[in-house]
């Protein structure tokens, strides 16, 4: 299969402190890739640095086979963190979700009804259309994911990033965004680059798994990584992984000697 | 009332007052929304510097003032770029710089001069006709850019990293914006003076936000409130002889109270 992300020799510093050694991966076209790591271990820094946000110390990464360039970034979608918006900004969700159509419209030119329909269709796809003229200070936190994600959809993108998109969210409304997610995956065949600190509850979806900490740990397949022995040395504490059907689950902390 | 448009000097101050009025409130909507208050406060007092330096030298302030307002927002931006320094910081030292100057400047001015006031604390009466042909210029360039990158500002306002990540070019437009604040500051200057054109920035789109969650509406009510207090401040001061822009200003404070005890909730 194809690579559309191709990572080598990734070093990269986040004001002045080295963030990334030395990452080397592919990931391939379809391909659902859970980014996994404790806090700080430069997951953000992964992502932002496929976006071209942040530019190497050394090293490539390379997009669509060629580089990171604006025409590269139009075909890819991004979900930021929670808490990275003014929630009291003046905008309702259709027009924060008009904002991913902006890069296509192009300069001195406003939304057509295709652009409008765009939107519609998305809002619809991602079960949020009753939220269109609600500000976005309104919406819960499940509904705001729902609404980014939207956003990041509706320039019809080829890659997806998601940086820990079920954070603070309670536990149904966690279900329901990784089941979107999934749907996504499923309907549309994109490439998903998927940052989050909780497992269990997507290692089913996922085609591969990477663990960082600064380095890259481990990355392949949800069976052959999720392994207790890399689990530890990344987290650096208890750590136990048992198989339920099939499938790997990790229990973290003083849980493994129940 | 019609009296009162007997003088040049009345009918060029309500001009005027609509004017700066808009303007002010047009580009306060970013100021509000992306923090811009205290760069804005500092520019101010970077280009009352630039004024001090025109009398001395003999240019024309207008000049100087903007030269000074480039070098305010060009400092800032150098030592904030990327992560260096925080912004508060930054334009803390050099707001306090630029006043020194516009101080040390009078200082060396060794006489009194009058006309420096009316740029201290404004003076909407004495605005020319040549004044009102540069702040009609300013209104359009502004307006005009406004409407041709309302989807690029919106974007860089509301997202600066989403649109860049998105492939907009967000520091141009952040540029942009600083810009045409400079000129906001430096051109309305005369009429409502450097302690208060903050004031006539801030405020109205203050009092919008309060009202709505549509940044649309925001564009319409903000200079709706903006040009309506300034164009009533001026027919209070006219009658009651008050100073012009502080009449305006607590005209401006007034409606905020309203509009928060108003406020929409989100």
């Amino acid at each position: 299969m194809e690579p559309v992300v191709e990572i080598k020799n990734l070093t990269t510093s986040y004001n002045g402190e080295p963030a990334l050694q030395d990452i080397t991966m592919d990931i391939c076209k379809g391909e659902f890739v859970g980014i996994l790591g404790p806090n700080g271990s430069g997951k953000t820094t992964l992502l932002k640095s496929v976006l071209g946000l942040l530019q190497p110390v050394k090293g490539e990464i390379r997009l669509f086979g060629g580089p990171v360039d604006n025409g590269a970034r139009r075909r890819m979608g991004y979900i930021p963190q929670k808490g990275s918006v003014d929630l009291s900004f003046p905008i309702k969700a259709f027009d924060a979700v008009m904002l991913g159509r902006y890069p296509m419209i192009g300069l001195f030119r406003f939304p057509s009804r295709s652009d409008r329909q765009a939107v519609e269709e998305t809002l619809k796809g991602v079960d949020a259309w009753h939220l269109k003229d609600k500000p976005i200070g309104e919406l819960s936190g499940g509904e705001a994911q729902r609404i980014w994600i939207a956003r990041a959809l509706v320039s019809k993108p080829e890659i997806l990033l998601l940086d820990e998109p079920t954070t603070g969210l309670d536990v149904k409304s966690q279900g329901q965004i990784i089941d979107l997610i999934h749907h996504i995956h499923k309907e549309r065949g994109l490439t998903i680059l998927y940052v989050t600190h909780e497992v269990n509850n997507v290692s089913c979806y996922l085609d591969k798994v990477a663990y960082l900490k600064r380095n890259l740990y481990a990355y392949g397949p949800p069976n052959e990584v999720i392994k207790a022995e890399t689990l530890r040395e990344v987290y650096t504490g208890e750590v136990e992984v048992i198989t339920e059907g099939g499938r790997p689950l990790v229990i973290v902390g003083d849980h493994c000697h129940v | 009332m019609s009296e009162i448009f007997q003088y040049d000097f009345m009918r060029h101050a309500l001009l005027a007052a609509v004017l700066v009025g808009g303007i002010c409130s047009i580009i306060g909507v970013y100021v509000v929304l992306k923090g811009l208050s205290f760069i804005g406060d500092g520019v101010a007092h970077a280009s009352f510097g630039g004024v001090v330096l025109g009398f001395l030298l003999g240019i024309n302030p207008l000049v100087t003032s903007l030269l000074f307002a480039f070098i305010m927002v060009s400092l800032v931006s150098l030592f904030t770029g990327r992560g260096k320094m925080k912004t508060d910081p930054a334009i803390g030292v050099f707001f306090s710089f630029m006043m020194a100057l516009a101080i040390l400047f009078i200082g060396l001015m060794r006489s009194y001069n009058a006309e420096l006031y009316s740029y201290l604390f404004g003076s909407i009466i004495s605005v020319t006709v040549n004044d009102l042909f540069i702040m009609l210029a300013l209104g359009i360039l502004v307006l005009g850019t406004v409407v041709a990158f309302f989807k690029e500002l919106l974007y860089v306002t509301f997202d600066p990293e989403m649109a860049l990540a998105s492939g907009i070019r967000a520091g141009h437009f952040n540029f942009l914006i600083l810009a045409l604040l400079g000129l906001t500051i430096v051109i309305s200057m005369k009429s409502v003076g450097m302690i208060l054109v903050l004031a006539l920035i801030v405020i109205p789109a203050s009092c919008a936000h309060q009202l709505t969650r549509d940044i649309k509406m925001m564009f319409l009510l903000s200079p709706l409130f903006g040009i309506s207090s300034s164009v009533g401040g001026l027919f209070l001061s006219y009658y009651f002889d008050l100073p012009s822009g502080a009449t305006i200003v607590i005209i401006l404070t007034l409606i905020f109270f309203l509009t928060a005890a108003k406020r929409v909730k989100g």
